[in-house]
């Protein structure tokens, strides 16, 4: 997986052009752990479960 | 006898909470749609739902700093303690003045990449023609350019983490009534009672508290 998007000019020099768009689903994926994290830790505590 | 609700939101501050929202969702659309395989004509809508962000960012800033109270976002090592608490993770409930740990370490997250977003965003509106400028591509240099998307880049990738995060945490049954209270303006006092240590943030003063 690329971290950045480039492109290459007609020299063959390559250009930075931005992030790589492959990044969006490890951050959409971080976003999804954290959540099911907090659900699990959630419903596991006794408090948590009383409140369910 | 005391009101049964407790103002928590004027209503400039709510128009300002969900016009930013609905920017911000506008502007994830546009921008990432088309990265998704969408096609459509995007940029006139994202770069319109742009200033319409620079604008009302601008106005938080400005009525933040001029008519709000400042203190009342800071965070400090010792709010450490509250974000277990904040986050229903903790043995107890820890109150707190207006704002929970955890609100503030939220808005001073998605403030700063909204910050870098409009940044960056400003610098490449020179780059598209408009109604009201044309466009200098060559304003910067190409590899200069490059390092302006990458930021943007990541601003927008961040959202995508937070967005999906604060809607999260808005929905959660023990966190709703925030949710409602950024709708109607107000919570309820036992909410308040049960949530808010009333010697950081007085109810009595419901009417200047900002």
């Amino acid at each position: 997986m690329s971290l950045f998007r480039v492109s290459t000019d007609v020299y063959g020099q390559e250009t930075l052009k931005g992030l790589s768009w492959d990044l969006l689903w490890p951050f959409f994926g971080v976003a999804v752990a954290i959540i099911v994290i907090h659900l699990v830790v959630s419903w596991l505590r006794p408090s948590g479960r009383r409140k369910a | 006898m005391a009101s049964d609700r407790i103002l928590r939101h004027k209503g400039i501050d709510r128009l300002f909470h969900w016009i930013t929202a609905a920017a911000v969702l506008i502007l994830l659309a546009t921008g990432l749609l088309p990265v998704l395989g969408v096609d459509f004509d995007w940029l006139p809508i994202h770069w319109v739902a742009g200033i319409v962000l620079i604008v009302v960012i601008l106005f938080h800033i400005g009525r933040s700093l001029f008519s709000q109270s400042v203190r009342s976002m800071l965070i400090g090592p010792r709010d450490l303690g509250a974000l277990a608490s904040d986050l229903g993770l903790g043995s107890s409930t820890v109150k707190e003045g207006k704002y929970l740990a955890a609100q503030r370490l939220m808005h001073h997250v998605i403030a700063l990449f909204t910050l870098i977003a409009i940044g960056t965003g400003a610098v490449m509106l020179v780059k598209i023609d408009t109604p009201f400028w044309k466009r200098q591509p060559y304003w910067l240099q190409e590899s200069t350019w490059g390092i302006v998307y990458s930021f943007h880049d990541l601003a927008a990738l961040a959202f995508v983490t937070l967005i999906m995060l604060h809607i999260y945490f808005a929905l959660r049954p023990e966190k709703i009534f925030y949710t409602r209270s950024m709708i109607s303006g107000w919570m309820t006092r036992q909410d308040y009672l049960d949530h808010h240590d009333p010697a950081l943030w007085p109810a009595d003063e419901k009417k200047e508290q900002n």
